[in-house]
């Protein structure tokens, strides 16, 4: 209305000149708008990319060395302890076994079967140590339960356990996921806490599996758990998160609002709708 | 001068039109054109013909050319828009608009003094289509994707249509109220807006050949297991 009653006054050029221009600055201003805004969105995405990348890679990482480890371990178990025994064994069964009297070859026998014995005491704990046979044969409850029985029994924290629902049992290749993780969380509350008890309880929410550990020892919260992830230390904590995400669940880490306990909040769906 | 570097631009336009109108014709002999694309085309015939009869025609007469002109004008873009838009609900509030569109721009042509130009639909045609735009930009902000907006060639030809609306929207609703010879020295100028929307959908066209190519290249990679 302005501009068409200005029309026939003399300033009307400079009002097409200014109408014009502003005109195509809006819209050329626009179009730039939008170009650079979704440069950015887009740089950003990527970088998210990538900095999810660089965690996966340090998650496989941890993964691949922990696994050393265990190897490792397992070998030095083997060649240090059942190797020795084993050849102890052999000695007592020598040839010359047969040549000796009656009572020292008895005495040699059941000396190598005592040792025998023992290396197959030995190996049996090995492979336990590897797959525990609760785990395998009753399942997530009993083998907690039984780990917590032996923690207790050694006398000097008090380790308690109690599943509320858990009467349909979870995959067993999720159940021995959380079994591992819920040992990798009791060794470092052993190691590192201090604790004078650990209190293990499960629920479900729906279909939801959730398992909660408390403790009164030394702890972490969750930013620590994020730092410690990202850095090159806390190898086990790298192992518990690797192992989560192939069971699609996730853990939370924080100190209790009385702020006295340490809690570890895990949860896994039991379905199998996200593994399709 | 002014002259001059007028009929520069209205002969410019023509063969800015015959360049689309090329590029277009080439690229089809290679792969298959969209409709969205042989209507860009259709277009810039049409645009070459009206400026065409536009010399030939008396003043009088000029005024229903260009009010015919502008009614195709507005539903090729917006039938662009609507198809790269590509949303149900969109498309039908599209349509509405268009057909209010179409009834005023024919009560206004009929009803109304025969003046020139038809300042009142353009303004009309110029804020529908920006709007539009503006909401296919709006899309394009909140996909979220790894493509640059530059890289869809539909960008290009709405940009197109922006530059070339927005740019001579104020010369085109003042044309009837400003002097002769004020009109003059910028009409030259509506002129320069369709030589860079020409530009602007040649550009268009170049990344949507070369995007059609890539998928074409990409479908029959072969198998290296």
């Amino acid at each position: 209305m302005f501009l068409l009653q200005a029309s026939n006054q003399p300033g009307i050029s400079l009002v097409l000149f200014m109408g014009t221009l502003g005109m195509l600055l809006l819209t050329v201003g626009l179009i730039l708008f939008i170009i650079f805004h979704q440069r950015k969105v887009i740089r950003y995405q990527m970088r998210l990319q990538q900095m999810e990348q660089e965690q996966q890679k340090v998650l496989l990482k941890a993964s691949i060395r922990l696994q050393e480890e265990e190897r490792q371990r397992i070998a030095a178990d083997l060649h240090d302890d059942a190797g020795p025994l084993l050849a102890t064994a052999r000695l007592y069964l020598n040839e010359n076994l047969v040549n000796q009297d009656k009572a020292t070859q008895l005495q040699s026998i059941f000396q190598a079967r005592q040792i025998l014995d023992d290396t197959i005491q030995l190996v049996r704990n090995i492979s336990h140590s590897l797959m525990p046979p609760t785990l395998k044969n009753f399942g997530l409850e009993s083998a907690i339960s039984d780990l917590f029985q032996k923690i207790s029994g050694a006398g000097t924290i008090n380790a308690s356990s109690r599943f509320h629902e858990y009467k349909d049992r979870l995959k067993t290749e999720k159940e021995t996921i959380v079994f591992r993780v819920v040992q990798e969380l009791i060794n470092n509350i052993l190691k590192h806490s201090g604790s004078s008890f650990i209190h293990l309880t499960q629920n479900m929410q729906g279909g939801i599996f959730i398992l909660r550990i408390h403790h009164d020892g030394r702890g972490i919260i969750q930013s620590d758990f994020e730092k410690l992830n990202k850095s090159n230390i806390g190898l086990g904590l790298k192992n518990i998160t690797s192992r989560l995400k192939v069971a699609h669940g996730n853990i939370l880490f924080e100190k209790d609002p009385s702020q006295t306990y340490y809690k570890v909040t895990m949860e896994i769906p039991s379905d199998d709708a996200n593994e399709a | 001068m002014a002259k001059t570097i007028e009929d520069l631009f209205f002969y410019l336009t023509f063969i800015f039109d015959f360049f689309i109108i090329l590029l277009v014709l080439i690229s089809s002999k290679t792969k298959k054109i969209k409709k969205e694309i042989w209507f860009i085309f259709s277009y810039c015939i049409l645009n070459s013909l009206t400026n065409y009869l536009s010399t030939l025609y008396s003043y009088e007469e000029e005024y229903f050319l260009y009010a015919f002109f502008t009614l195709l004008e507005y539903s090729i873009f917006a039938f662009f828009l609507a198809k790269t838009i590509n949303k149900s609900l969109i498309s039908k509030l599209i349509f509405s608009l268009s057909c209010a569109f179409l009834i005023f721009v024919l009560l206004h042509t009929f009803t109304s003094k025969s003046d020139g130009l038809d300042s009142i639909p353009i303004g009309i045609e110029t804020i529908l289509i920006l709007i539009y735009s503006f909401y296919y930009l709006y899309l394009q902000i909140n996909i979220v994707d790894e493509t640059f907006i530059y890289s869809r060639y539909q960008f290009w030809i709405i940009v197109g249509f922006m530059v070339y609306l927005g740019g001579s929207f104020f010369i085109y609703i003042l044309a009837n109220n400003v002097s002769y010879d004020v009109l003059k020295d910028y009409w030259f100028l509506t002129y320069a807006f369709y030589i860079i929307k020409n530009i602007l959908f040649g550009v268009g066209l170049y990344t949507y050949a070369k995007s059609s190519k890539r998928k074409y290249s990409q479908k029959f990679q072969p198998s290296l297991n």
